[in-house]
């Protein structure tokens, strides 16, 4: 009969009206992301506090966007200066951390790192051989 | 005398107000609620501030005209929707006798000055230097002329039945039984012609966003956009009193005393429903819209009056 | 520029040019199409792209075989796995690199389970543009986001997924994400596609606006190129999944869906019986799943033989090819993409003088854009 389908589409919607919402109020419910998930990296420090990078560079060969930024240090060949990360240029696609050797860089769950100010973008993971933020003890 | 009319003046243009207010949030929650999402929640308690919020935003955005557009028009376009819509409320009786202007043909007032919004559409359609805002004004224009007829014949059935124009009558004709029992066909005739005079889906394709951005509104920026979202409010306002007065029997209902509540409440449910169809259905396109009219209504509507005319002679004592 | 004759019929009338798009809520994407129209009826549409142009094929000259697959996946964004499929596909047929059964299967499931996502946005596409003011969008998209939360935890992103390696996958799927979904799959997806085929196909609005809107015969198709759904709601059941297997396809039980009218209810049809289809080939995937490893040791600087390779595959849009070169070094030196949706978009809108302005957008809405492919 004409109409039918009229009907039988306004009692879908009404069933939908019956149910709970689907959204989540975002800020104020925290959503976690998988932990497979690709977001802003850190790296793992050694049981020493250092961070546990050898400077090997297999990263930056591996990153398709020229993101990362790598300075070894003058005395010891196997580790690291300063690490920087650009995170304006990273599409986050995960290959430095896939290609890592020994593992040492990892995902955060933190994808909440919008800011106003542009020069944030570009942070160091390695300062003057010492790791700025609390890494992770690592390798796993 | 006068302050009378002065104060149901008054109490019109905020009944105006409090309509758009509330009818836009109502319709934003149900429809997000229909979609499985919220709805404005947190201006206020569950967003019934965002619309004064909207209103302030209005107000402060800046008045733009574009450089091709007729500014005479383009300046007079808003108030001749607006007018219109607002003059009609006049004749709204809210209780028994109870109206700005319960005159003995108020339901005649109101359809003559319904008949003026595709002109005000027209108007602000050309007036605006743009294309999508023409072929929305031409879209609107005939739309709206096209489904009158519809609406007159079937509302020429309730006249018939009550045997006069004026809101009180009609609607104290209907203590017994409601104008739908008597006359199904004509409700859901009356009901999809007010639908497309009140421009809501599915036949709201003077607006139709996806495919004109907006339609005869496009260049409205600011006050001039809230003035056409207050005369849309207002003719939905009106088109739903409409259909409660003359098929749901306005303030009565069965085995109650008979209350303006019970009008309110009929109102409101009639709005929600357009609601519901605008949140399920998708828009038909501008050659069946017409089709439909010309097609389809019409002849049922004629047959319509003709068979209620019979019934009314033949059957006296029910009709 | 383009020039339009300003005469119109010979009553003088003149024709109006209306330019619909690049910023539009309808046009997928970037698209501009330069309308003629004389009232509501079209008499001449040129589409204009490259607002999307990238340069993807010449980025992908300056990357490894290896970072291209991040790439592969912004060409349409819709339809990533599919192209990072065809593209490693390809490289693996050139460096002659054999994949593990494991890998096989597992990358058969999340690109036909990619189809799925993509049909719900063609699917939620549709009916915002003809008006249904965005419930069925809504509902659409709340069964794509639980698809997605599983690609997420599966590959680390939810749209840009660089999953596929040379050789194999990257991660492995756990047993019981796998049964989860595939109780999705089968208890509660098919009766939200009945859901949206009621809201779609079972409306008689949208019937009225569909039926016999944009009939276009298999000959007329084929004749430009066109492949796909676009292509089988015509009548012609090419699929390459059936013609030219490639994954596991061949190993499972499914059909082609056809619709012999054409039009674009037609389009619709395919499109949801395609959606069912892939959704029942998961369920039989994830039954089917044998063990093993999912992926050989391949070098990440790999250099492979010189010589080129072309691959097609069937995108959840048509035929889409991928043609590598390599001169023997680190890098491509030649990656061209044959774009379904270039040949079924030029197609369409040459053949869209004579309907109205309404129905054009109804015609756009059964070929499923996507402007990443079509600029790339």
């Amino acid at each position: 009969m004409f109409g039918s389908g009229l009907a039988k589409g306004l009692r879908i919607t009404a069933r939908r009206l019956l149910r709970r919402p689907i959204t989540e109020l975002y800020p104020f419910e925290h959503k976690n992301p998988p932990e497979n998930s690709r977001t802003f990296i850190a790296m793992h420090v050694n049981e020493e506090g250092a961070p546990a990078c050898r400077a090997c560079g297999t990263c930056i060969l591996g990153c398709p966007d020229s993101a990362l930024h790598l300075v070894k240090d003058p005395e010891d060949n196997r580790r690291a200066a300063e690490f920087v990360v650009n995170s304006s240029r990273c599409t986050f696609c995960g290959l430095c951390v896939e290609n890592c050797p020994y593992g040492v860089l990892y995902f955060t769950q933190d994808y909440e790192r919008a800011t106003y100010d542009r020069s944030t973008l570009v942070y160091h993971l390695i300062e003057e051989g010492r790791c700025t933020h609390e890494g992770e003890a690592g390798p796993k | 005398m006068w302050i009378r009319t002065l104060l149901w003046l008054i109490g019109l243009l905020l009944l105006i107000a409090v309509v758009t207010v509330i009818g836009v949030w109502w319709e934003r929650k149900f429809i997000g609620h229909l979609q499985g999402r919220r709805g404005p929640l947190h201006h206020g308690f569950h967003g019934l501030l965002q619309l004064p919020a909207d209103m302030v935003k209005m107000i402060s955005k800046e008045d733009i005209v574009p450089s091709g557009a007729d500014r005479w028009l383009f300046q007079l376009g808003p108030i001749l929707a607006v007018v219109p819509a607002v003059a009609a409320m006049a004749a709204i009786a809210f209780w028994r006798g109870f109206a700005l202007l319960d005159m003995n043909h108020g339901l005649f007032y109101i359809f003559a000055f319904q008949t003026l919004l595709p002109l005000a559409f027209a108007v602000i359609g050309w007036s605006c230097a743009s294309k999508f805002t023409l072929i929305g004004a031409l879209r609107a224009a005939a739309q709206l002329i096209s489904y009158e007829i519809p609406m007159l014949l079937t509302a020429l059935g309730v006249v018939v039945v009550a045997g006069s124009m004026r809101f009180t009558d009609i609607i104290n004709a209907q203590s017994g039984t409601w104008n739908i029992v008597k006359e199904p066909v004509g409700f859901a005739i009356f009901f999809i012609a007010i639908l497309a005079e009140m421009n809501r889906t599915p036949f709201d394709l003077p607006e139709a966003e996806s495919e004109i951005v907006a339609g005869y509104q496009t260049e409205y920026s600011g006050m001039k956009f809230g003035f056409v979202q207050l005369a849309e409010y207002s003719v939905l306002f009106t088109g739903s009193y409409l259909v409660s007065a003359l098929f749901l029997g306005g303030w009565n209902m069965p085995f109650l005393p008979a209350s303006p509540i019970w009008l309110l409440l009929k109102i409101v449910a009639v709005m929600t429903s357009t609601m519901w169809f605008r949140g399920t259905f998708p828009r038909l396109r501008v050659d069946s819209v017409m089709a439909l009219s010309w097609k389809w209504l019409i002849p049922i509507a004629l047959v319509n009056v003709m068979a209620v005319s019979a019934l009314a002679l033949a059957l006296p004592h029910i009709y | 520029m383009v020039n339009f004759p300003r005469q119109g019929a010979a009553g003088g009338t003149e024709t109006m040019l209306l330019n619909v798009g690049p910023q539009h809520p309808s046009t997928h994407g970037v698209l501009h199409i330069m309308v003629e129209l004389a009232g509501e009826t079209v008499v001449t549409a040129k589409p204009v792209i490259g607002y999307l142009h990238r340069g993807i094929e010449k980025l992908a000259e300056g990357r490894t075989w290896q970072q291209n697959i991040a790439l592969c996946d912004r060409l349409d964004y819709v339809a990533q796995w599919s192209n990072e499929w065809a593209y490693v596909r390809a490289v693996e047929r050139l460096a002659e690199i054999e994949v593990p059964e494991r890998a096989d299967w597992l990358r058969t499931l999340m690109v036909e389970l990619n189809r799925v996502t993509s049909h719900l946005i063609w699917y939620a596409g549709v009916t915002m543009d003809i008006g249904a003011l965005g419930t069925p969008f809504i509902y659409a998209w709340v069964a794509r986001e639980r698809i997605f939360d599983f690609f997420e935890s599966v590959s680390g992103g939810r749209m840009m997924p660089n999953w596929m390696r040379l050789g194999g996958v990257r991660t492995d799927i756990d047993a019981a994400a796998l049964k989860d979904m595939r109780d999705f799959l089968e208890h509660d997806f098919p009766k939200e596609v009945d859901d949206y085929e009621a809201l779609l196909v079972g409306n008689e609005i949208v019937v009225s606006r569909m039926k016999g809107v944009g009939t276009f015969s298999a000959e007329q198709l084929e004749e430009w190129g066109v492949t796909g759904p676009a292509l089988r709601a015509s009548g012609n059941d090419r699929d390459l999944r059936r013609d030219d297997p490639y994954g596991v396809y061949d190993k499972l039980d499914w059909k082609v869906w056809t619709d012999p009218v054409g039009d674009s209810l037609a389009r619709c049809r395919v499109r949801l019986g395609e959606l069912r289809e892939s959704a029942k080939m998961c369920v039989q995937i994830i039954d089917g799943m044998p063990g093993g490893e999912i992926s050989t040791k391949v070098s990440k600087a790999l250099r492979p033989p010189e010589g080129d390779v072309m691959v097609r595959t069937e995108s959840p849009r048509g035929e889409l090819g991928i043609l590598v070169a390599s001169d023997g070094t680190t890098k491509p030196y030649r990656f061209r993409v044959r774009s379904p949706i270039f040949y079924n978009l030029s197609a369409m809108v040459h053949m869209l003088p004579g309907h109205l302005l309404a129905d054009m957008l109804v015609i756009f809405g059964g070929i499923d854009t996507s402007m990443g492919e079509i600029d790339r």
